[in-house]
């Protein structure tokens, strides 16, 4: 008994953060920032910042199959093998697809990492703030529910990670973009420079911006500015771009208030029926499988959109048969993720004189403008462009018949210029786009696995047509030749940016999460990643999920003190 | 792991080709279990890699090794039947020779095998070609934009997920994988193209200077 109560005191903390990647990080820091004991839970092994990433000095000719995937690597990750992320640059960063095989009604493809930082080391940093455009659309079209904040309530959470995660980008005065603390923005080339004047000067609503993204341009307390190599995905030793190991991490460590559990799978949150709240987590450790509980006043689950969910869907009690906190049969369902992959692209004459050095890891932006202001489509919402021009390198020969010396000798020198903009579109919270538990198949811990029945609807389909018209529309505009459309198809989850499924709002019965992303029912516990979102902008969403963390530790820590909770 | 050769690395030593080469290439064969060169082969794939990619003022494809980097990419990345599509594009050049000059492909002037490997690039180009590379246009901003400044995502790569009907045409593989394996090797990055690990800077718009290198890739 005495044992039992040493036990349970030693797996004792104020707050548990579940997950440590962009959201989770946040969390920990905030939190242990304010005073209190974290532990924080990774499913992921333990990578140390500059130490763990042995790829980021490599060479090129240090990689066997330069960076292409081997047949093995597809055979053992065919979900992680759909698409570019996933490669021999990184491949030991990603979760081993068979471990825990999931299922798909309709086509998902799920990116899970398998390190401490998560997606935060392979992000793409584009860095957007929403608007009382994205906010306000659920209630003026009428669908889904209304967002229980407004811009008001984030704007001033926005500057507050902005300002610590380091953003570079151009305040533009756009009221559907707004502008934020930003760094100075990296600069355009000759050719973008010359785009944008062609597409500002035809166009009246449209602007072209330079990428906003967590790359310094100025150092921070240790971290460098960028050095231009565009290797982030690989890890950043001159910790340039933000991740939990380069930022947040360090900050909650130099509390002394952090402990962190790398390979420890959280299966389900534990819920008291007596106290009406959560009392802790069920961790299932990676290696030996067995089963320990951790205990905290508060909760954050930060496992990434599909991960938290999972693990909500997972925590059933006779309060909640359903899930935790899932009243309204919300949860697992509403899934959103941008759809992309169209736009178009053409060849920039005349400029061969030009050249640049260094290798940008950004591009340029053109924030959305379709169903702005005056302008009304046959869909709603609208899309962004993410975009960049460049010369194109020895590749343009692959295709070519000739070779000998001259074709050597051309392919030594940059080539033509090209430039592309490629577009992602908002995509509509449909109830019945989902991703629910499924308990007839079980994963290597012996978990339930899930099945994702979600799809693009007619929305984003007509929407797909704008995406790809306008982008050569403009494109030609501004004077570039060869200008072709394309339209490779987009499914969930290809953008990476899954959100929904446990989503805010004002009516406990038709939402999961408050204002202050607490669960309505459980308000010890707290929800800040992806599954938060009650609609899905067109904007990356990822700075959005940091200010939402550190606004929820905030409220989280005065509810504490009140003792509200 | 086990011991038995395959059926190239075995035809090279019963054809007597008892080089050092071909012993390891046999070695190879046992380690992989799968695809390996035969010497003979070897040596054609290194003379056709410097007939695409010839020493000039910098070092060739040879110099660069891009014989044993075609063969590991075959080995590791192509399906079999892209890698039996290859080796079939080596008996072609191998009746092409003998028909035309009576000597094996080895034996003829580099003007001759330069000829034949012409004939054979027509020939390739006729069967339906892979999907042209766009590596990286979804995420222009996140990348480096623009295409061809990935190595990562290059075309003719396999994908389990769609099925592939017809094997790559062995021009096409040859073609590629000189060019991949030269521009990325040590050699061609650093001697042929500019190449630097960290640039430290971006300068967005400078004069580009007659002769001035590409940058090399990462």
């Amino acid at each position: 008994m005495n044992l039992n109560i040493k036990a349970k005191q030693q797996n004792t903390y104020d707050a548990i953060v579940v997950g440590s990647g962009v959201s989770g990080g946040w969390a920990a820091k905030e939190l242990t920032e304010k005073g209190l004991k974290v532990l924080m839970l990774d499913r992921g092994k333990n990578l140390e910042h500059v130490k763990d990433y042995p790829e980021a000095n490599k060479h090129p000719w240090e990689y066997k199959h330069r960076g292409r995937r081997t047949i093995a690597m597809e055979k053992s990750h065919p979900f992680l093998s759909r698409d570019y992320p996933y490669s021999e640059y990184n491949a030991h960063y990603w979760f081993d697809d068979m471990k825990s095989p999931y299922d798909e009604k309709k086509r998902f493809d799920w990116y899970r990492p398998d390190i401490v930082g998560g997606k935060s080391i392979m992000w793409g940093r584009q860095s957007y703030r929403l608007s009382d455009m994205d906010f306000e659309a659920n209630i003026k079209d009428g669908i889904a529910v209304d967002w229980p904040i407004r811009y008001k309530d984030i704007a001033p959470w926005y500057d507050y990670v902005e300002t610590f995660a380091g953003i570079s980008g151009q305040k533009e005065g756009l009221p559907q973009l707004p502008d934020g603390k930003f760094q100075p923005a990296m600069p355009m080339n000759c050719v973008e420079k010359e785009v944008k004047k062609g597409i500002e000067s035809n166009f009246k609503n449209r602007k072209v911006t330079m990428g906003r993204v967590a790359n310094l341009t100025k150092a921070l307390p240790g971290r460098s500015q960028c050095q231009y190599r565009n290797m982030c995905s690989r890890g950043c030793q001159f910790g340039a771009y933000f991740s939990t190991q380069s930022s947040t991490l360090p900050a909650a460590m130099a509390t002394g208030n952090l402990t962190l559990k790398p390979r420890s799978i959280v299966s389900s949150v534990i819920y008291d029926e007596q106290k009406k709240k959560a009392t802790g987590v069920q961790v299932i450790d990676y290696d030996t499988k067995e089963m320990t509980e951790y205990y905290a006043k508060i909760i954050f689950l930060n496992g990434s959109t599909i991960s938290t969910t999972f693990i909500m869907l997972n925590s059933m009690s006779n309060r909640f048969p359903n899930g935790l906190g899932n009243d309204s049969g919300e949860l697992g369902h509403n899934l959103m993720d941008h759809h992309f992959r169209t736009g178009a692209q053409g060849t920039a004459v005349g400029m061969d004189d030009q050249y640049y050095y260094g290798r940008r890891p950004n591009g340029i932006y053109i924030p959305r403008y379709r169903n702005v202001g005056s302008d009304k489509r046959d869909y709603i919402r609208g899309f962004g462009y993410q975009g960049g021009a460049s010369r194109t390198g020895w590749q343009r020969g692959i295709a070519e018949m000739n070779f000998g010396a001259d074709f050597k000798d051309e392919l030594t020198k940059p080539g033509p210029w090209v430039m592309g903009i490629g577009a992602f579109g908002e995509c509509l919270p449909y109830h019945e786009n989902s991703v629910l538990l499924n308990k007839d198949k079980k994963d290597e811990w012996g978990q339930p696995t899930l099945t994702f029945n979600a799809e693009f609807k007619e929305n984003e389909m007509k929407m797909r047509k704008d995406m790809a018209n306008d982008a050569a529309e403009m494109l030609e505009a501004a004077g570039l030749k060869d200008v072709e459309t394309y339209d490779r198809g987009s499914y969930p989850g290809m953008a990476i940016h899954e959100m929904g499924t446990a989503r805010m709002g004002r009516d406990p019965k038709t939402s999961v999460l408050n204002a202050f992303n607490q669960v309505h029912s459980v308000p010890n516990v707290f929800v800040t990643d992806g599954a938060c979102m009650t609609s899905a902008s067109c904007v990356n969403p990822s700075l959005t999920y940091m200010a939402l963390t550190a606004r929820a530790c905030d409220h989280a820590v005065k509810e504490m003190k009140k003792m509200n909770i | 792991m086990g011991g038995t050769l395959s059926a190239p690395a075995l035809t090279g030593i019963l054809n007597g080709c008892t080089s050092k080469k071909a012993e390891q290439t046999a070695a190879k064969a046992a380690t992989d279990a799968g695809f390996a060169f035969t010497a003979e082969q070897d040596k054609m794939v290194a003379e056709l890699s410097e007939i695409i990619i010839p020493k000039t003022s910098t070092p060739g494809a040879k110099e660069a090794k891009v014989n044993e980097f075609i063969e590991t990419m075959l080995t590791d990345c192509y399906e079999e039947k892209d890698q039996k599509s290859f080796l079939k594009g080596l008996d072609r050049l191998e009746d092409k020779s003998q028909k035309a000059h009576k000597k094996t492909f080895l034996e003829l002037t580099t003007d001759q095998q330069t000829a034949l490997l012409k004939e054979i690039a027509a020939e390739d180009e006729k069967k339906p070609e892979p999907e042209p590379a766009k590596p990286d246009e979804d995420r222009q901003g996140e990348t480096q934009a623009g295409a061809g400044q990935s190595g990562t995502a290059v075309t003719g790569a396999p994908k389990p997920q769609e099925e592939q009907k017809a094997p790559l045409p062995f021009f096409r593989t040859l073609k590629e994988l000189t060019l991949l394996g030269y521009f990325t090797s040590e050699i061609g990055a650093t001697q042929a193209l500019d190449y630097k690990q960290v640039p430290g800077r971006y300068e967005p718009c400078i004069p580009y200077k007659e002769g001035q290198k590409a940058q090399a890739s990462v």
